[in-house]
């Protein structure tokens, strides 16, 4: 929301929810130090860059502690250090709140950095094609990008992907 | 900016103002054309500065009735408006009426508002809010529809009130309609308070109707003047309110 | 024999028909500024009685409305003749025109305050003494003669529109008239009213002038003498027997129905032709009664110079 500077963003749901606008920017500050904006509360979307737009929504949908965060295809307008960056940072978030993440995505590549369940879906109507558990370990940095076991499961899943190539 | 720059961004405007004038002041001077009727701009000059007094207090009146209309039709309009953009069954029963408010010619319905408010300012105020209401329905009712689909989503998701939704995300995100069909809804509520002075009395509009039975054409010019800066003065303000509630954030007001 | 003279007569007859015909008439525009009524009637009357015809001319009688711009329509040659009242020949001339006034209907000038009989005012200057509204065109001549006559007034003065509606349900307010129209108008709407003549209060311009270009009058004056004398038969004739000018007024204009136009052409005798007016002297006009006028809107400052009283007016 344009409208809105960048903590006002953020304590949205909560707003929604009835809860005082300082319970709320506390909490929505917490988020937006756990996505490390923090020191931009005060400026407005508009100031910001793609990359940050996206962290801001993540961190507002953060602030109501959800137990399932729904994403569609959320990196996929940034460029690639960006989209890099802040799969990481998700994977960061995931592993310090662990709730269901379900995440979209036309990106084998980035399914299988975040994920450690991946369906693949064919194209309408949707069937399921596969539906398998990812082999890396939880840990995972910049060096797994080009690491061997990566290159292996981006592979295995790009073949599970109908031959004409055509993204779900 | 160097005076270069200074001049090519004043110079290309004033100058057909300056030949214009100039060319009016020549003809009138040597009676190619008749003064009754194209006045002089000297004359017209010499009329401002003869009735300034008199012009000032008249463009207060005017003033503060076409204000007090554009007030009244903006509260009126922008309830409306938001009435209508909640229910499809309201907008499609009473929009057509609020068409009416954009059609009638006030001028015919301006003795009927005197039976009704009386004469002087009621009928006036009544006057520029019935010529101005229109642009407001219309554009915050465009604005209160066109809110982006992913934020209403978004409020959905959160199980959002309806109430909620109107005020948090629909007026917000409707803000730049609303000051546009203000915008131009200041103008018209101008031309409508001349028109209920017509009527009514007082003000600029009854200056005009003096100097018009009396063929003041230099009378009628001056005050015609005056009345167009009195709508240059409100739209100035509505763009100075707008800059103010938008200038953070809404690209319209961003210089970049 | 017999049927050989038939012959020749009939064509004859025939030929001085044609001949009639031929005679081309020139069609001549005659603005009004406002709707057929008895203050036109000997217009009409001259029109119907075929006086223009036969002096040559075609005279179309155009009807004019609320700020039809007759005297401007004549200075600018729009149309060769109008109708206008005495002020605005005199502001007319003082802006740089020629229009020249030629034969006035009314001697004494119709123009009145109606109000309701109940505030029992008794003259002008109590209808500005007491609380209320009064309607009156605002910049008007007669509204600031009386503005300066009455000062510190207490009524209210806002415009006026037209029509009576306003004053049936109003009852505090009074408004300016004809005497010879609106309170007959009045009356038969079941709201009598009472009026009081401006004249009397000291301001008496003629009323409903004939208009038209001293270049005009200079290039035409033939037809400009055959014109005014027609219109002279037609006043002349419409006084005496205003029935068939009156009936095909009330075919133009449906506003008002024939039997107001009757009153109305009645009470308005006496301000043509007053008692002591020969026929003769039908709408000619003095150079005292421009001087007075003349000095009275100098006074008024709505002329910042006197024009010559001569050039006003040409009696025909």
């Amino acid at each position: 929301m344009p409208w809105r500077t960048v903590l006002r963003n953020a304590t949205l749901p909560l707003e929604l929810a009835g809860w005082s606008m300082g319970d709320a920017e506390s909490r929505a500050t917490e988020e937006l130090r756990r996505v490390r904006l923090a020191e931009f509360g005060a400026r407005y979307p508009h100031q910001l860059s793609g990359g940050m737009k996206m962290r801001t929504s993540v961190a507002r949908a953060l602030t109501t502690r959800p137990n399932l965060l729904l994403l569609d295809e959320p990196f996929a307008a940034l460029d690639e250090p960006t989209r890099h960056s802040l799969q990481m940072q998700l994977r960061e978030i995931w592993l310090a709140l662990k709730m269901t993440v379900l995440f979209v995505t036309h990106s084998v590549t980035e399914a299988v950095f975040l994920a450690d369940r991946i369906i693949v879906l064919s194209q309408r109507p949707a069937q399921l094609l596969l539906d398998q558990n990812v082999a890396l370990p939880d840990d995972r940095n910049a060096e797994l990008r080009t690491a061997l076991k990566y290159v292996d499961e981006v592979r295995r899943f790009t073949s599970a992907v109908p031959v004409s190539g055509e993204p779900l | 900016m160097t005076l270069k720059t200074r001049l090519a961004s004043w110079l290309p405007p004033l100058l057909p103002l300056i030949l214009s004038l100039g060319a009016a002041e020549f003809a009138v001077r040597m009676a190619w054309v008749p003064s009754y009727l194209i006045p002089a701009p000297s004359e017209v000059l010499q009329s401002l500065l003869d009735d300034r007094s008199e012009l000032t207090m008249a463009a207060w009146a005017t003033l503060s009735s076409a204000l007090a209309g554009l007030l009244l039709s903006f509260v009126t309009g922008t309830f409306f408006a938001i009435t209508l953009s909640s229910s499809d069954l309201a907008r499609r029963a009473f929009y057509p009426y609020a068409v009416f408010f954009q059609t009638v010619p006030i001028i015919s319905i301006a003795p009927l508002l005197v039976i009704w408010f009386g004469f002087g300012q009621p009928t006036v105020i009544a006057s520029a809010a019935i010529v101005s209401v229109f642009p407001i329905i219309a554009s915050t009712l465009l604005g209160l529809k066109s809110t982006e689909p992913s934020l209403l989503d978004l409020f959905t998701l959160y199980t959002a009130s309806r109430r909620q939704t109107l005020w948090m995300l629909k007026i917000p995100f409707a803000l730049p309609q609303i000051f546009s069909g203000l915008r131009i809804a200041s103008g018209l509520a101008v031309v409508g308070a001349i028109v209920g002075e017509f009527i009514g009395g007082g003000g600029l509009g009854s200056v005009v109707d003096a100097a018009r039975t009396q063929q003041r054409i230099d009378r009628v010019f001056a005050a015609v003047l005056i009345s167009s800066l009195l709508g240059v003065v409100l739209v100035g303000a509505v763009n100075f309110i707008s800059a103010l509630s938008l200038g953070s954030w809404h690209s319209s007001e961003r210089k970049s | 024999m017999n049927v050989v003279l038939l012959l020749i007569s009939l064509m004859f007859l025939s030929h001085t028909a044609q001949a009639g015909e031929a005679t081309k008439l020139s069609a001549v525009k005659f603005a009004l500024n406002w709707k057929a009524e008895p203050e036109f009637g000997g217009f009409y009357a001259a029109k119907l009685a075929g006086s223009f015809e036969k002096r040559g001319l075609n005279v179309e009688i155009v009807e004019g409305g609320a700020g039809t711009p007759v005297v401007q329509m004549v200075a600018n040659s729009k149309v060769p003749f109008g109708i206008a009242a005495a002020d605005e020949v005199v502001l007319s001339q003082v802006r740089g025109t020629d229009v020249v006034a030629l034969f006035a209907v009314y001697q004494t000038n119709p123009q009145g305050i109606m109000v309701h009989p109940e505030r029992g005012f008794k003259s002008i200057g109590d209808v500005f003494a007491a609380p209320g509204t009064l309607a009156i065109q605002s910049g008007a001549p007669y509204t600031l003669f009386l503005q300066a006559k009455f000062a510190n007034a207490k009524v209210k003065l806002v415009p006026y529109a037209g029509g009576i509606a306003q004053f049936l349900t109003d009852a505090n307010y009074s408004q300016q008239c004809f005497v010879t129209a609106e309170p007959l108008l009045a009356k038969k709407k079941n709201k009598p009213a009472a009026s009081f003549l401006i004249a009397d209060a000291g301001f008496n311009p003629y009323g409903t002038v004939v208009v038209a270009r001293r270049q005009y009058i200079d290039k035409n004056p033939k037809q400009v003498r055959d014109l005014i004398e027609a219109i002279h038969n037609g006043w002349s004739d419409y006084l005496r027997a205003p029935e068939s000018a009156n009936a095909w007024m009330v075919k133009l204009n449906p506003a008002m129905d024939s039997e107001t136009v009757k009153e109305s052409a009645e009470v308005q005798k006496p301000f043509i032709r007053p008692a002591n007016l020969t026929d003769k002297e039908l709408g000619k006009m003095s150079k005292e009664r421009w001087a007075t006028l003349v000095d009275q809107l100098f006074a008024l400052k709505l002329i910042k110079k006197k024009p010559a009283v001569d050039k006003l007016y040409e009696n025909f």
